[in-house]
């Protein structure tokens, strides 16, 4: 926070009883000339605060998170928020593309409260070390550092990247076609390959994602379907249909996810005990929802291999002995 | 006309391997010409569970030897150290059928296990991108096996009914106390439907399933009536 903030805030007129909240949200706004953020963002620096807070200082348990869609998310901050715009401390704008931005209306006054000093300090220095046109930057390093399951960071960050990396190379080659970079091409394919297989297997680790799990191995299998296909043409058209199918694919399956990872001990602060009913009922609809895509994909996706590739592979008997040892033991086969 | 032959998962899985002398059967079966092969969608998603199961299993396995060789103290990487921390990772495995694909995975192929882990991370690596891409062969070629259009060399119906209990409750729990397994009983169910509601004739339910189905063959006849429980090899011997 800079030296003219601590200022205000300690020498403007006290309008209406200031809390905690209040300061450490307001101090949010004081860290760069008239920013504006979203909720969001809010949320996760004080989530991060949250987390770098020591144990005992009492300031932690006002802060109060579940994970989301998002990342970290706050029913009692968004509902704090609500307040301070009522109270004119904040105001929310829309910008542009509809997406709503808060920035501080009027300055707050200083007061004293127990943990405040360390709040005060730690806060300073995660707003020292963050840039609001970096804001993506900031989610990522805050799922790295804080995320409950690896799962979040593996979907989210990894393969999906590497799916921006795999299809921008794809459509280079299309465009220049051009084939000096089917190595590379081949190479992210596997890494890829890894991430899902990674994916899948990270998901074995809360009997929350149990059903989950069975939809995703049917997500991952569709999914390598159309990223082999996609290897391989060479019209934009057939290029575009598969990544647009994956995409909304990708979307189904984090929004599903998503609506589970509040659930465990892990996903969500103790104060939310009580919202786990409803959320077990959100997130089972949200599979059945989920199971239907599913489905469609199976077959979107066979279809998608038959147009383009209607050709089949010839095992390696290494593969052989792969498939039939585990299907046989799976059967109940013996020697 | 062609009769009507239901397959159901050990079928569908079992022509996934037909080079596997313990399915020449299957293999011999499903090249019989003259028979009009049917399936449901549960039976197919049955079979698809199963080898999406077993990717799973094998390639978390595989993570977890991997892990135990790193750690201090660890057995050395050959095919007794393989062997022994096998066998203390399937004894925490709950699910029976899992521990079996598994404990049969390793026996077959240990060199291979033990080559990929000592071998280094990328040698590892691609061992596991070979287990992934065995599976989604063996994924791709049930599914293009298995589809809802006609003509399809197993053709798929997905119409069957999620639940039997107010169509068939009846058979259903006279096959429940006989079988004592829902998901067998609900597949014999999905070939019951078929023959009585869409097909109109008397079909074969083909299957190697001898603990829940052909040992029970003459009671599941009485209850299903129409309806012939078959090894693929009658079919196959038959012609």
């Amino acid at each position: 926070m800079t030296n003219e903030g601590i200022r205000k805030m300690r020498y403007s007129p006290i309008k209406h009883p200031v809390s905690v909240l209040d300061i450490l949200i307001s101090e949010i706004f004081h860290s760069s000339p008239d920013l504006r953020v979203s909720k969001n963002i809010i949320y996760k620096i004080l989530y991060d605060l949250k987390n770098q807070l020591d144990t005992d200082n009492p300031i932690r348990d006002t802060l109060s998170f579940y994970w989301y869609f998002y990342g970290p998310n706050s029913d009692s901050l968004k509902e704090h928020i609500t307040k301070m715009e009522k109270r004119g401390i904040v105001d929310q704008q829309e910008l542009p593309d509809g997406r709503p931005l808060l920035h501080l209306n009027r300055d707050i006054s200083h007061i004293d409260d127990n943990g405040l000093d360390e709040a005060h300090t730690k806060l300073h220095k995660i707003l020292t070390g963050f840039d609001i046109s970096k804001a993506g930057e900031y989610r990522e390093s805050i799922y790295r550092r804080y995320a409950p399951f690896s799962f979040q960071n593996t979907f989210k960050h990894d393969y999906l990247k590497q799916l921006k990396s795999f299809n921008a190379k794809i459509q280079v080659k299309i465009v220049l076609e051009d084939n000096e970079n089917d190595d590379e091409i081949l190479k992210e394919f596997s890494r890829l390959e890894n991430l899902l297989y990674t994916s899948e297997n990270e998901l074995s680790v809360h009997p929350v994602f149990e059903d989950f799990q069975e939809d995703f191995s049917s997500f991952v299998t569709g999914t390598l379907r159309i990223l082999e296909t996609n290897m391989e043409v060479s019209d934009f058209n057939k290029f575009n249909l598969g990544k647009e199918t994956l995409d909304f694919l990708n979307d189904s399956t984090w929004n599903t996810f998503a609506r589970g990872v509040r659930i465990p001990d892990e996903g969500h602060d103790p104060i939310y005990n009580d919202k786990i009913p409803e959320w077990c009922e959100i997130f089972e609809n949200s599979l059945n929802g989920y199971q239907n895509i599913i489905d469609d994909y199976d077959t979107q996706s066979i279809d998608f291999i038959s147009m383009n590739r209607p050709r089949s592979k010839i095992l390696s008997s290494q593969s052989k002995s792969i498939l039939s040892s585990s299907i046989c033991g799976y059967l109940g086969y013996g020697e | 006309m062609c009769p009507n032959h239901f397959l159901d998962t050990s079928i569908l899985l079992g022509s996934r391997i037909s080079w596997d002398a313990q399915f020449s059967h299957v293999s011999s079966y499903i090249n019989v010409a003259g028979i009009q092969r049917i399936s449901s969608k549960r039976a197919y998603n049955e079979a698809k569970g199963v080898l999406q199961r077993n990717r799973r299993a094998i390639l978390q396995y595989l993570d977890t030897l991997k892990t135990e060789f790193s750690n201090p103290g660890h057995p050395i990487v050959n095919e007794t150290g393989v062997d022994r921390l096998s066998k203390k990772y399937f004894t925490a495995i709950e699910n029976e059928k899992i521990r079996n694909a598994l404990t049969r995975f390793t026996q077959k192929n240990i060199y291979d296990i033990t080559h990929a882990l000592q071998d280094g991370n990328s040698v590892f690596d691609n061992y596991k991108l070979t287990i992934g891409r065995t599976f989604q062969t063996a994924l791709n070629s049930l599914a293009i096996d298995c589809r809802t259009l006609e003509g399809s060399f197993i053709r798929r119906y997905d119409i069957c009914p999620q639940v039997y209990d107010q169509i068939y409750g009846t058979e259903q729990y006279r096959l429940i106390a006989l079988i004592n397994y829902i998901e067998d009983v609900k597949i014999l169910l999905d070939s019951y439907f078929l023959q009585d509601r869409i097909l109109e004739e008397n079909l074969f339910f083909v299957t190697t399933d001898t603990t829940h189905i052909l040992h029970h063959k003459n009671d599941i006849e009485g209850i299903l009536i129409g309806m012939s429980v078959s090894h693929p090899q009658e079919h196959y011997a038959a012609n």
